[in-house]
């Protein structure tokens, strides 16, 4: 019994452990419309796994500067490709219709800049 | 040069939200709760691991060997002679209906896997191997082969890539036919990589028993996998490979910029942590001899896969049935001139759309995978265990499996 005890103990520490970290540390209020600022220089992205929330059916828009060759890549369906090249500053803009979490990639760097939450 | 190893699975696309904190939570405490419950309520004499070894399994069905033969010849002509671009069918096919859709194959038809496998077939038309499969590699090769898999998929530099892919495949391929010649039908049996995890699967099938369909409880047909060396290492590279995967999603792992090195060596860290923990909590008892306390990891082995299953159905069920269709009917096009023999689809977000129910199934599979696991590891320690030890002996193996069950809704919750 008294193992039985220690163990609950544990498992409470854990899931307590659990719920402290919240999943999403984006911050952003899904209800309007999103707008994320991306800065590509010197060889590194602004941000880097940061998450996003969006709501399903708004608009999202990509704000982009960039001193690079870049591509980015937002996987969601469909697909949408995005070039920059050095000096560029430019604006995109997309809505996303099914929940989930659809990443934004810079495919030269190869790193996922945001991954958009995607709520109902 | 376009690098695509970001994308998950090595296809694009969307991936689940986390599960709600509450659905986490339910899951959490009915695991927690059933697991105790079963260590002091349950039987206390065992119930399934007397059951009689199978005999030999019945002969490979010749019309499944040549549906194998066709659907393997159709995924492959779509791999090599398709378009070398992300949308080629048999990429999808290789990543989706051969590697996730193994398991629910392998859940509602057994082993079939056994009967449609093509080197099967090759190598019985070549006839018997040339030497004796060695008993002390047993699962081994099989465990490098899914390791190397789960490398390309999760760790390698641009899994989307259709050139790594067809690199891989033709390695496999290669092996696999030269094992059948070199060793004989035990090859497939041990070291085939795809056919092993189906064999293993396929033991938690309750509609089919050795090879034919019989209506039964999987906790009767689970002990009865085939306990070899590297069977624990095959199990922990599948439920390791899969938590890495969740973990590699994490806003935490994504903001570092690693190198295929060291995503490599994390991979394998996630498989050697599960297998170690494994390993010790199994050997976690008194009242046994040495020799026998070495042989205890894989006499329980087999109440890992549970979990494995589990979890995998919670992880991969959007990605087979939603990404799926897309791959079904590129599939259709193999060569890419444009057939479009069911018409234009779009994919239909069954699962997407309904985020609930989705959480609620992939807590689902979660919990049921772990219940199966602690009954079935209750049951094989009742037999196993000398009389004094049954309940203290058992304690390890619940906490370890309380651990994986929370790591994995802690995973699905948080990334």
């Amino acid at each position: 019994m008294r193992i039985a005890a220690a163990l609950l103990a544990c498992a409470l520490v854990l899931t307590g452990c659990g719920g402290s970290s919240d999943g999403s540390d984006g911050g952003t209020s899904a209800k309007d419309a999103v707008t994320v600022d991306i800065v590509i220089k010197d060889g590194k992205v602004t941000p880097q796994g940061k998450r996003v929330k969006v709501e399903a059916g708004r608009s999202v828009t990509l704000h982009i500067t960039s001193d690079a060759d870049e591509e980015i890549h937002v996987h969601s369906d469909p697909e949408h490709e995005y070039e920059v090249k050095p000096g560029d500053d430019v604006t995109e803009s997309f809505t996303l219709k099914t929940p989930g979490q659809v990443a934004v990639e810079a495919h030269h760097l190869d790193v996922t800049i945001v991954q958009l939450v995607v709520e109902p | 040069m376009i690098a695509t190893g970001l994308q998950a699975h090595g296809l694009g696309g969307s991936t689940d939200l986390p599960i709600p904190f509450l659905y986490a939570m339910v899951g959490a405490s009915w695991a927690l709760t059933i697991s105790f419950a079963v260590l002091a309520l349950a039987w206390k004499e065992p119930q399934f691991a007397a059951e009689p070894d199978p005999g030999d399994l019945p002969p490979r069905r010749p019309w499944l060997a040549v549906v194998g033969l066709l659907l393997t010849a159709w995924l492959l002509v779509a791999l090599y002679a398709g378009p070398s671009t992300a949308g080629n069918g048999g990429l999808g096919g290789f990543y989706i209906f051969v590697w996730v859709g193994l398991v629910p194959l392998a859940l509602v038809a057994g082993h079939v896997w056994r009967d449609l496998s093509p080197w099967r077939t090759i190598q019985s038309l070549l006839g018997p191997g040339r030497w004796t499969y060695p008993k002390r590699l047993g699962y081994w090769p099989a465990v490098a082969g899914l390791f190397a898999f789960v490398w390309l998929e999760l760790a390698s530099p641009d899994p989307g890539s259709i050139h790594a892919v067809r690199v891989w495949v033709a390695v496999y391929v290669v092996v696999t036919i030269a094992g059948g010649i070199a060793f004989g039908p035990r090859w497939y049996d041990r070291a085939d990589p795809f056919d092993v995890y189906s064999a293993i699967v396929a033991k938690l099938s309750p509609f089919v028993r050795d090879g034919r369909w019989r209506l039964h409880n999987p906790l009767r047909s689970l002990p009865g996998v085939p306990v070899d060396a590297g069977l624990v290492a095959v199990l922990a590279t599948l439920l390791g490979s899969t938590a890495y995967d969740s973990f590699s999603a994490s806003s935490f792992w994504q903001g570092k910029t690693l190198s295929t090195w060291q995503h490599s060596l994390t991979l394998l860290g996630f498989c050697t942590v599960v297998a170690v923990l494994f390993v010790a909590a199994a050997r976690a008892t008194g009242g046994v001899s040495a020799g026998e306390r070495r042989l205890l990891p894989g006499r329980l082995a087999h109440s890992l896969v549970p979990i494995v299953v589990g979890y995998i159905f919670a992880h991969y069920l959007t990605y087979l049935v939603e990404k799926g269709q897309a791959v079904f009917l590129a599939l259709l096009d193999p060569l890419g001139r444009g057939w479009h023999p069911l018409g234009d689809h779009d994919t239909a977000y069954v699962l997407s759309q309904h985020t609930s129910t989705l959480a609620a199934l992939k807590v689902t599979f979660v919990v049921a995978g772990h219940v199966l696991a602690v009954v079935a590891a209750h049951d094989k320690a009742l037999a196993l265990l000398p009389k004094g030890h049954r309940l203290s002996g058992q304690v390890a193996m619940l906490l370890l499996m309380v651990a994986y069950t929370f790591t994995g809704l802690f995973l699905l919750f948080s990334v």
